[in-house]
């Protein structure tokens, strides 16, 4: 399923965040990534609707997303949020349940198929230990991981997920990546990311830089790791990929 | 996650013996307090029926249904704004209701017309009670106007308030100008059951029979919600008309509420947050357990106005302020407020 940006400008306040900026995402794993105010979560939050753009439309599957109701759009594309605030008393399972809301609806009620899928989300993120504890007695990581497995409970053929790893130590960091590498393969899975090292071993990178896009390509592309060093002001370096089957490396540099 | 349940078990049943408990004594206890010679007295007399069919029993029971739209009202409020301190009054309900009972009085006292709350004629009632009901629409339609709508909680928060202050400000003017409504506006401040006859239970019935249903069918977008508006606008739910329906709701329990029986304090902070504290869950047992336990609550408290200092009576507002300060205060000694 295609998700295409053509032309988006958004206007927050009185600051164009992000200007005339087009890209199209296939199913595979895309890392967005730039350094702080590039626009990279207001490009995720306007692909998922969430932000009315001043000019230019998002198409889903070459619809545009505004003209879906509001349970098809919750069923085509799930959403993460950065720091994933929350509130109440909800459990775990509760909280992941709200994910197949867009094929419930208000008035139905789970079935045996959404039980399991439930289960299957709750696992795929290692977070069935804890499925019956509330929400506010997880640490970070935890909540984090129950939140990412809200998301794939919808089973939506697109991921929108802002900073996913947040709160994650680095074997919950490679276990999610993995995660979405598996996922990539049906999936459009988009991704906001600051964790370079891990961004890199997306498929496909977008870089973002004063609210355009600096770059676009597979993350082995020599020319896409130019416009990476530019957007963050040559404090980082990339380390091409051995092999075309490996990622590349990302370092800090420390030096003057 | 088994006691989990029994809570929530326990928590159902335990209301249900106090609603019962409370039911009976608000039917026995009359002008000689606590008494069941009094009752059994009252119950041989001819005016049997009178005392118990046409005072007592509809004050009770109107008691309960009118801490049942508050205790629901204030589990929309709290899971609508996402705080366990939200209170019903917040979208101008109460200042708009105020308004509207000072607005009659000052009227009826500048007309030569006389009319207090504790008025027996029909056409005072009725007219004190509409005033109050769409004051209250009112109030909380400024707050809509003001806020551009439902679907920015903050700024619909901040508009309540400033709709609370202006309405306030000028029923304190109104009140100023006639001792009839500044009296009025007193005893409506305080909250009182002593007004509610069949015709207010009836209209108190219907209205929770038509807003406990579309609260609990609509209660999960209340559980999405706790994940953020962003997440919540994702899950596939029509958010912004749930949330106006859920704003109309609250408007409409609140003012049916305050219409009969004025500003009663701390029954909708207090009946969610007991019922959170004691069973957390979803908002679907939420906004049920809620009602239940406003009326529980309010009934409680009357049964307490009427009793404590016989053949006097305390105003029922008064007895659910000092309860309610006093669960808030033991909540802040726990420190565990959230």
């Amino acid at each position: 399923m295609t998700l295409r940006a053509e032309n988006l400008r958004v206007v927050l306040g009185d600051r164009t965040v992000l200007h005339d900026v087009s890209c199209a995402f296939e199913p595979g794993w895309t890392a967005i990534v730039g350094p702080n105010g590039a626009g990279k979560s207001t490009l995720l939050r306007a692909l998922a609707g969430l932000l009315k753009q001043a000019s230019g439309r998002i198409t889903l599957h070459g619809k545009p997303l505004a003209d879906y109701a509001a349970n098809e759009r919750g069923k085509a594309i799930a959403w993460l949020a950065q720091q994933g605030e929350t509130t109440g008393d909800l459990t775990a399972r509760e909280t992941v349940h709200l994910g197949r809301l867009p094929h419930i609806g208000l008035l139905g009620g789970p079935t045996a198929r959404d039980e399991a899928i439930v289960d299957a989300a709750l696992a795929a993120t290692e977070s069935t230990d804890w499925q019956h504890r509330r929400l506010h007695q997880l640490s970070g990581g935890e909540r984090q991981r129950v939140l990412l497995s809200r998301a794939l409970a919808a089973e939506s053929p697109v991921l929108l997920l802002d900073e996913p790893t947040t709160h994650l130590d680095p074997p919950h960091q490679v276990a999610l990546a993995r995660l979405f590498r598996r996922l990539a393969t049906t999936h459009t899975v988009i991704t906001v990311l600051h964790d370079l090292p891990l961004a890199v071993q997306a498929d496909r990178l977008l870089v973002m830089r004063d609210g355009v896009v600096a770059g676009h390509a597979e993350s082995n592309d020599v020319a896409l790791h130019v416009a990476l060093v530019e957007a963050f002001d040559r404090a980082i370096a990339v380390i091409p990929a051995t092999a075309p089957s490996k990622h590349p490396a990302v370092s800090l540099r420390l030096d003057d | 996650m088994k006691q989990d349940a029994s809570r929530r078990k326990t928590l159902a049943i335990g209301l249900l013996i106090a609603a019962i408990v409370f039911t009976a004594l608000g039917l026995a206890v009359g002008s000689e307090g606590f008494s069941l010679a009094q009752l059994r007295t009252d119950l041989a007399g001819d005016d049997a029926s009178l005392i118990l069919g046409q005072i007592r029993a509809p004050r009770t029971l109107g008691a309960l249904l009118v801490g049942a739209l508050l205790g629901l009202a204030g589990a929309i409020s709290q899971g609508l704004f996402r705080n366990p301190l939200a209170d019903p009054y917040l979208l101008g309900s109460a200042a708009g209701a105020s308004l509207g009972v000072v607005m009659v009085l000052a009227a009826g006292s500048a007309s030569g017309y006389a009319i207090s709350l504790v008025s027996a004629q029909l056409v005072a009632r009725v007219g004190l009670v509409t005033a109050a009901f769409f004051g209250a629409l009112i109030g909380v339609t400024l707050t809509l106007l003001l806020a551009r709508g439902a679907q920015h909680t903050l700024r619909l928060l901040l508009a309540g308030v400033v709709v609370g202050v202006v309405l306030s400000a000028i029923t304190e003017l109104l009140a100023a100008t006639s001792a009839d409504a500044l009296r009025g506006k007193q005893a409506f401040m305080l909250g009182s059951t002593g007004f509610l006859g069949w015709p207010s239970v009836t209209l108190l019935a219907a209205g929770l029979c038509v807003a406990l249903p579309v609260a609990r069918v609509l209660s999960r977008t209340l559980d999405a919600l706790t994940l953020g508006e962003d997440s919540a606008a994702t899950l596939g739910l029509p958010l912004q008309k749930i949330r106006a329906t859920l704003v109309l709701v609250l408007a409409a329990c609140t003012g049916l509420a305050v219409s009969q029986a004025g500003l009663v304090a701390f029954v909708g902070l207090a009946a969610p947050h007991l019922v959170r504290r004691f069973a957390p869950s979803t908002h679907g047992y939420r906004v049920l357990m809620s009602a239940a336990a406003g009326g529980v609550l309010l009934l409680g408290a009357d049964v307490l106005a009427r009793g404590l200092i016989a053949p006097q009576e305390l105003p029922v507002g008064v007895v659910t302020a000092f309860l309610g300060g006093g669960y808030l205060l033991w909540l802040l000694h726990r420190r565990n407020f959230a």
